[in-house]
């Protein structure tokens, strides 16, 4: 059973998670999209997911806000949220906090907003699903809020479109409808992945200052570890359906303990290096009908041993009780390997 | 305005064009000789003659079709064949109420039923309504509507006139003049339209609606914290309407213009429809001409008018 | 692209589906598509059940020589019959109203002979039942066969070469269906089927079938023309066909290889589709008497045969009707199935 990865400190965290299971029943079997996940997120802080397409960070996410649309999904777990248990709510109680307490934002703000109603009538209508507010007032807010997010002549983009904004814009839109009632916790599903990377830099800064001053926690779930170096305060690393190394940003990107996240990292283009050849993971991530027994990642990892047959558990094998991995390679010898790696 | 203009222009060359497949599918097809048909069989030459003669079947073709849209758009004075003497657009005129009557009425009952069928059968799919939804939305389009109002007849006014259907007027049209009346002969002929298009109905409204509700902007919704009825109702139904919409112009266009044919000829009515079908089985061709143009008419008209609308319920058309 | 939904159903392509050495390939779309048609209980019921009613319109000579021992096609207005033991005559006095007239005898439930009783002219309803489906079914099929290979052509060609051409096929579609529909098929039966057809080399005479399977195919020509040819539009424009046509493929090969594959779907989806819709475009036809010509059948004709009947001998009408809902059922919910296996995001206007 993987240790939860509980933070070093007393405080009580805004959202637990427990073991987190999302099941899929095909008639080929059962594939586990999730397996066995178990976070904090405390108040405040920016917790950033990283892994690949398929490593099961996207469905965590929507498990517990309940937007699986398939019934052959199965989501067992725990997920407490301020003390109230999000898994197995139903819908209509699931909408008390869905929008007002926790917000998510998609990856895609192309296809996001409805085509055929304004910006504007769009974030009224989350303020009053929520907050007993007249229509006026509500239209003020969210021409305020357009304005807060950084979208020129606010007054007059509400009476617009969506399909009449830029992709950078429809995002930052966006992000200003998830604002709109005071979250505690932000959701931000690949926000910036389908934008071009000065718009990226633009969004990231946004959220990060917006999550200054509203004070909300964000969960960022991204592939790119620039990302995380950038704006997260906490890294899980996960890889197919488990977290395989989670720590303070500076241990986990400064000083990886886990093989798979070497392979990450590796894979950032370094401008200053006369390089070659990029490097990559050799391999491709396991058929989800077919995993591997044990550590999931031995079938791609250099440093394979016999031992790898078992499952490894997820805990500290450092001196840093805060940075955890799952991995049976010996503790004092990451840091060599690490380098050997990177170099 | 250059927009309306050309749409204008391309809507006569089409009526044009139509007019012209019309007059050359009755008196250009080899083999086929119009006088021998107006005069009947067996008859004798100089009859034939004279008959070419009389209609000016004689001339050259293209002179042929300009005298006839001279004397039905000019001089409003095209005559049948048939009934020598009656004018074809009065014909037309006296006509149109019936098949308006039953249209329009139908088109109410369909509306409800397709809108409501669709409705309940996406908020309930994966349920078992849905499934009956879809097997009674099929059924409808399998269902041959003249067949259709031939078992309805056969309940209504023979096998079950007696007892549950005694109240049930015999097969005709009685005049909007009497209300009661009217819509009590109506009655039958407007469900028996209104299932069939109400099946059609449900079943576009369903896909469409599932189709919508696995968009992505119904998940924002549904992360929003929206009810599911409103995001069905406001969201996805407003996003599903262009399609029924535009169906609902072009089904209306052409059935106002005579496709209710089989179920006016069933139920006895004296629409478009069986003004069609009566011209047709007497190769009266003025009327033959009218009915078809005037049918022609109202399928572009209807073109038309779904463009417009489909670019009002769709923003993103708008700036196409 | 959204992954909400079952991400590990289909198993194509999927990034763990590796080819190396000893990994497992995964299943291309077409075994995709029937391993899942397979698997769906509708499509198999409608299978089966267009099955037995093809089987059965089949055996229309067998029935009507071995089983029942009559004549579908000859008037029998003398005939007699053994009913019950008994013998009867077919057409018999009116015993209704003023007595006046015949009526012919009805159903007997019995296979051996009249199992649905006479029509107007004493012949065995059953029989030509069996027989007049042969003949729909056939001019359904043919004329749907014969208007999705016409209809892909158009589309293809007028979507893929562009230009002048698809201006004018466009142009020509655009007319024929703006004649209303059922009106153009009337039209062009009234004028053929009185005196069939002479176009030089050409002489089809007036009974013959090749006349309602060729208009019935023609007026839906633009019904299955110009979604394709749309359909063909957007995948010129797509990123895999831009990118055989960068690396220097003939234009052949990129409608070969890029194109056809991708729109045979959508021409598959609309044959089960398109047959339901001309069989009973066909009995619209026949019921109005411009369709099937006698002495040949089909389940329109005899519902037309028994309107007379209607209120005396109501099966001679409802039976043909019955089979035609039936069998159109069937070839709907089966093309329903057929497009949800190929393509559930299909938005193809043939999807009533």
């Amino acid at each position: 059973m993987p240790e939860a990865a509980t933070s070093p400190t007393a405080e009580r965290a805004l959202l637990e998670v427990r073991d987190l299971r999302v099941t899929f029943h095909t008639r080929r079997g059962a594939v586990e999209a999730v397996n066995g996940l178990s976070f904090e997120v405390a108040s405040g802080e920016v917790l950033g997911i990283v892994g690949e397409s398929g490593s099961g960070k996207s469905m965590a996410m929507y498990s517990m806000m309940g937007l699986i649309a398939d019934p052959n999904a199965e989501v067992t777990g725990s997920a407490r949220f301020e003390s109230t248990e999000l898994i197995g709510l139903r819908p209509k109680e699931l909408n008390r906090f869905r929008g007002s307490q926790i917000a998510m934002i998609f990856q895609d703000p192309m296809t996001a907003l409805t085509p055929v109603y304004t910006v504007g009538w769009q974030i009224v209508e989350m303020i009053r699903a929520h907050e007993q507010v007249g229509r006026r007032a509500a239209w003020d807010r969210a021409v305020e809020l357009l304005q807060e997010v950084g979208i020129p002549d606010a007054a007059r983009r509400a009476r617009s479109y969506p399909h009449e904004f830029s992709g950078g814009m429809r995002q930052r839109a966006m992000i200003a409808m998830s604002l709109a009632c005071n979250p505690r916790l932000l959701i931000a599903d690949e926000p910036t992945t389908a934008l071009d990377v000065t718009t990226q830099r633009q969004i990231l800064d946004l959220i990060r200052r917006l999550q200054g001053s509203y004070g909300s926690s964000v969960i960022m779930i991204t592939h790119d570890m620039g990302v995380i170096s950038d704006i997260a305060d906490r890294v899980i690393v996960m890889y197919a359906g488990r977290a395989v190394e989670v720590g303070e940003k500076q241990a986990t990107v400064g000083a990886a303990r886990h093989p798979y996240t070497w392979g990450l990292l590796g894979a950032i283009p370094r401008p200053h290096t006369r390089k070659t050849v990029l490097p990559t993971i050799p391999g491709l991530t396991p058929n989800p009908h077919a995993m591997p027994s044990g550590c999931v990642f031995r079938t791609r990892c250099a440093w394979a041993m016999d031992e790898c047959t078992q499952t490894p558990p997820l805990l500290a094998t450092g001196s840093d009780l805060g940075h955890l991995d799952a991995c049976w390679l010996p503790g004092e010898e990451r840091d060599e390997l690490r380098k050997a790696t990177l170099r | 305005m250059g927009f309306a203009l050309k749409r204008l222009a391309s809507a006569v060359l089409v009526m044009f064009a139509i007019s012209v497949m019309v007059f050359l599918i009755f008196f250009a097809t080899p083999g086929v000789d119009p006088a021998a048909r107006i005069a009947g069989r067996g008859a004798s030459p100089e009859v034939l003659a004279q008959v070419r003669q009389t209609f000016g079947l004689d001339r050259p073709l293209p002179a042929r079709y300009a005298l006839m849209m001279d004397h039905l758009f000019i001089k409003r004075d095209l005559t049948s064949y048939v009934n020598i003497g009656d004018r074809v657009v009065p014909q037309l005129s006296h006509a149109a109420p019936v098949t308006l009557s039953l249209v329009l009425g139908a088109a109410v009952i369909w509306l409800v039923i397709g809108v409501g069928g669709g409705v309940l059968a996406a908020m309930y799919r994966g349920t078992l309504v849905d499934p009956l939804m879809t097997l009674a939305g099929i059924a409808a389009v399998s269902v041959p509507a003249y067949w259709l109002g031939a078992m309805v007849n056969l309940l209504t006014q023979d096998k079950l006139h007696t007892g549950l259907f005694s109240w049930v007027p015999p097969l005709g049209y009685v005049s909007i003049t009497h209300p009661g009346s009217w819509a009590l002969h109506l009655l039958f002929p407007w469900l028996t339209l209104a299932l069939l298009y109400g099946g059609i109905y449900a079943r576009v409204l369903r896909a469409e609606l599932i189709s919508a509700l696995s968009e992505d902007y119904v998940r924002t919704c549904r992360a929003k914290g929206l009810s599911e009825r409103r995001i069905l109702w406001r969201h996805a139904l407003r996003c599903s309407l262009s399609s029924v919409v535009s169906l609902f112009g072009l089904d209306f266009g052409s059935l106002v213009g005579g496709a209710a044919l089989l179920t006016e000829v069933v139920f006895g009515l004296p629409g478009i429809g069986k003004l069609t079908w009566d011209s047709l089985q007497n190769l009266d061709l003025p009327v033959i001409m009218g009915c078809v143009l005037y049918a022609a008419f109202f399928v572009v008209a209807a073109n038309a008018v779904v463009d417009v609308l489909y670019s009002i319920l769709d923003p993103r058309v708008r700036h196409a | 692209m959204s992954d909400l939904h079952t991400p590990f159903e289909s198993g194509q392509g999927l990034v763990g589906a590796t080819t190396q050495d000893g990994a497992e390939r995964s299943p291309g779309p077409w075994r995709v598509a029937l391993s899942q048609l397979l698997h769906n209980p509708v499509a198999i019921a409608s299978t089966v059940m267009l099955v037995v009613v093809v089987g059965a319109c089949l055996c229309a000579p067998l029935y009507a020589h071995h089983i029942a021992h009559t004549d579908p096609f000859s008037s029998n207005v003398t005939g007699t019959t053994v009913v019950n033991g008994k013998r009867a005559a077919i057409l018999q006095q009116s015993t209704q109203g003023l007595g006046l007239g015949v009526v012919p005898i009805g159903p007997t439930w019995h296979l051996s002979g009249f199992f649905l009783g006479a029509d107007g002219q004493g012949r065995d309803v059953m029989s030509r039942l069996l027989y007049g489906g042969r003949t729909t079914l056939l001019i359904g099929t043919a004329s749907a066969v014969i208007c999705c290979v016409l209809g892909a052509l158009v589309g293809i060609v007028a979507g893929y070469l562009g230009g002048a051409t698809d201006w004018i096929l466009s142009r020509v579609l655009d007319v024929i269906w703006a004649f209303p529909v059922y009106l153009l098929a009337i039209c062009l039966s009234v004028v053929l089927l009185t005196s069939g057809l002479d176009l030089g080399p050409l002489h089809v005479s007036a009974g013959s079938l090749m006349l309602p399977i060729v208009i019935i195919a023609l007026i839906y020509v633009p019904y299955v023309a110009r979604p394709l040819r749309g359909h063909v539009l957007s995948l010129k424009e797509s990123e895999f066909v831009k990118a055989s046509v960068g690396l220097g493929a003939s234009e052949l090969r990129v409608l070969r290889r890029e194109l056809l594959p991708n729109v045979l779907p959508s021409v598959i989806v609309f044959l089960p589709l398109m047959i339901a819709l001309n069989m009973l475009t066909e009995s619209a036809l026949s019921f109005l008497s411009i369709g099937v010509q006698a002495p040949q059948a089909s389940w329109g004709t005899i519902i037309n045969d028994g309107l007379d009947l209607l209120y005396t001998r109501p099966w001679v009408a409802t039976a043909p009707g019955i089979m035609l809902v039936i069998t159109a059922v069937a070839f709907n919910l089966l093309g329903d199935a057929v497009r949800d296996a190929l393509d559930p995001k299909a938005k193809l206007r043939g999807s009533i």
